[in-house]
């Protein structure tokens, strides 16, 4: 049964401790530079609080890391996870040259999916990679799929809707976590609320006080951390494949702001623009999951009794 | 004549020891897992009031036993954990989920001998026990083995009753709510010699 108080715990702990953390870095940046007091939360400063928001949402979810990882979320948080932070880090530093940093999240996204599979029954033991041609081919689906949403939202950074990138995509995730429990996973589920939390929290609090940030690393945290959520919902839960494709597809829909005449609204009836029309697929992916979800599920915690059958009276007299 | 005496003795060994070999390989009969006439179930609690009842329908195995030399026995059964069924579709579903069972990551259920032992009545059999994808070893007290022959068949059948605790096995803490912590296995397996 899922813990809607401890889940709610977990979601303000996060957000607390991540926009707390993009506070006191800016504070320390600011007393360090004084050229950078009134400067925008570097991408450095926004993936460190993103960090801390999860390490601070997992700890109070309870979920304990164990190495070697068992099972698939596992390797997400103490693999993937980790790496994808690690590179768009060193990224954020401008320190490795640009095509040295897409080959990294390339890689990434090539090798998520199989790091994800390992030691589970999609992989035989015949081949050392594992994989079968239908499994290869999968895979290299994933990662196209991937790449291209990737490069879609960098490109839109330079867009007014660039503020909301990041909120677009926690939106997605914790959609996708909720249509997971929903298909009867809860605790891959639950994962997504320190994810959503902790990148939405930093972002809306540079927006609150009217700074710009940079966005690219939180693009490719998030955009990392949606795919590995919805995969694992759809090959170790029960997420069906429709309902991950559209979620894993929906931040797309922020490309809108690209069309001339949306260029000409405002910035901020942009991003509502581009905010609502995401949401659109994603609450009719939340009915759908709910509405499955009340019929396959529900009997089996229902507090009340299933009707007892009317069965007819029998007929005096008959024969 | 020392040629014929050496000759004599070595072939006198060699039948010895053919016979040695003989009698260890045909010692140890081998069975295996009938399906049909078998069965793994479990119950567990439910809110603490009743008990939620449970089979896995996909069971395989084999054995051999050595009635000379119960020591040298072996047991192995796999359990397909996919194949879980409590008689409520939905319900398996669930079970199936990684919170549960996760049959994706770790499709079976595996029990394999190490140590048997011969007491009345049955036998006394220390295994690995893997579940989950945690391995704990464990030992059962497997009753019967009487063999009989049926249509040219030789059977010979077990029973078992075990408890195990999912924590044990590094299931979800927060999935052991109203569904108990413990849980019994009941194993009725009847073997089939080749």
């Amino acid at each position: 049964m899922p813990d809607l108080l401890l889940f709610l715990k977990a979601a303000v702990f996060s957000v607390s401790a991540s926009a707390v953390t993009v506070l006191a870095l800016m504070f320390c940046r600011g007393s360090a530079d004084r050229k950078a007091v009134t400067s925008s939360p570097s991408s450095v400063i926004l993936l460190l609080s993103f960090l801390t928001g999860v390490c601070t949402g997992y700890r109070t979810l309870g979920f304990s890391l164990d190495w070697p990882p068992g099972n698939a979320l596992a390797r997400f948080l103490e693999i993937i996870l980790p790496a994808i932070v690690l590179i768009e880090l060193v990224a954020s530093l401008q320190k490795l040259p640009r095509a040295a940093v897409w080959f990294l999240r390339t890689t990434v996204a090539a090798v998520c999916g199989r790091v994800l599979w390992h030691g589970s029954v999609y992989l035989v033991a015949e081949s050392w990679t594992g994989l079968t041609v239908q499994t290869a081919l999968v895979l290299v689906g994933c990662m196209l799929s991937l790449m291209m949403v990737w490069l879609l939202l960098f490109r839109l950074r330079e867009s007014p809707v660039a503020e909301v990138l990041p909120i677009a995509l926690a939106l997605c995730i914790q959609t996708g976590g909720l249509t997971i429990m929903l298909a009867g996973y809860i605790k891959g589920g639950a994962a997504a609320i320190p994810l959503a939390t902790s990148l939405a929290a930093p972002i809306l609090m540079s927006l609150l006080m009217h700074r710009r940030c940079d966005m690219r690393g939180m693009l490719g945290v998030g955009i990392v951390s949606l795919f590995s959520l919805l995969f694992i919902g759809r090959y170790f839960g029960a997420l069906s494949t429709m309902h991950g494709v559209v979620i894993f597809f929906a931040p797309c829909l922020s490309a809108i702001s690209l069309l001339p005449i949306v260029r000409r609204c405002k910035p901020a009836v942009t991003r509502l623009l581009c905010l609502a029309l995401i949401s659109v697929p994603l609450l009719i992916v939340l009915w759908q999951a709910e509405s499955a979800f009340d019929k396959r599920m529900a009997p089996l915690i229902s507090e009340s009794p299933p009707p007892i059958p009317v069965t007819p009276p029998a007929i005096a007299g008959r024969g | 004549m020392m040629c014929l005496k050496t000759l004599c003795r070595l072939f006198l060994a060699t039948v010895v020891t053919a016979g040695g070999i003989a009698s260890t390989a045909f010692a140890a009969d081998e069975y295996v897992y009938d399906l049909v006439h078998s069965s793994v179930s479990f119950k567990a609690r439910h809110l603490d009031i009743s008990w939620i009842h449970g089979r896995f329908n996909e069971v395989d195995g084999k054995f051999s036993l050595d009635r000379q030399d119960p020591t040298k026995s072996t047991f192995l059964l796999t359990i397909k954990a996919g194949s879980v069924d409590t008689a409520n579709p939905a319900r398996d579903e669930h079970l199936r989920q990684p919170d549960y069972f996760d049959t994706k990551q770790f499709p079976t259920i595996e029990f394999k001998s190490k140590s048997v032992k011969a007491i009345e009545g049955g036998y006394e059999v220390t295994g690995d026990f893997t579940m989950h994808g945690t391995t704990k070893e464990i030992t059962i007290t497997l009753m019967g083995g009487k063999e009989i022959e049926s249509r040219g068949v030789k059977r010979v059948g077990f029973s078992t009753e075990l408890k195990l605790k999912r924590s044990d096995y590094n299931f979800d803490k927060s999935a052991i709510g109203p569904i108990g912590d413990e849980a019994i296995v009941i194993i009725d397996c009847e073997g089939m010699s080749k």
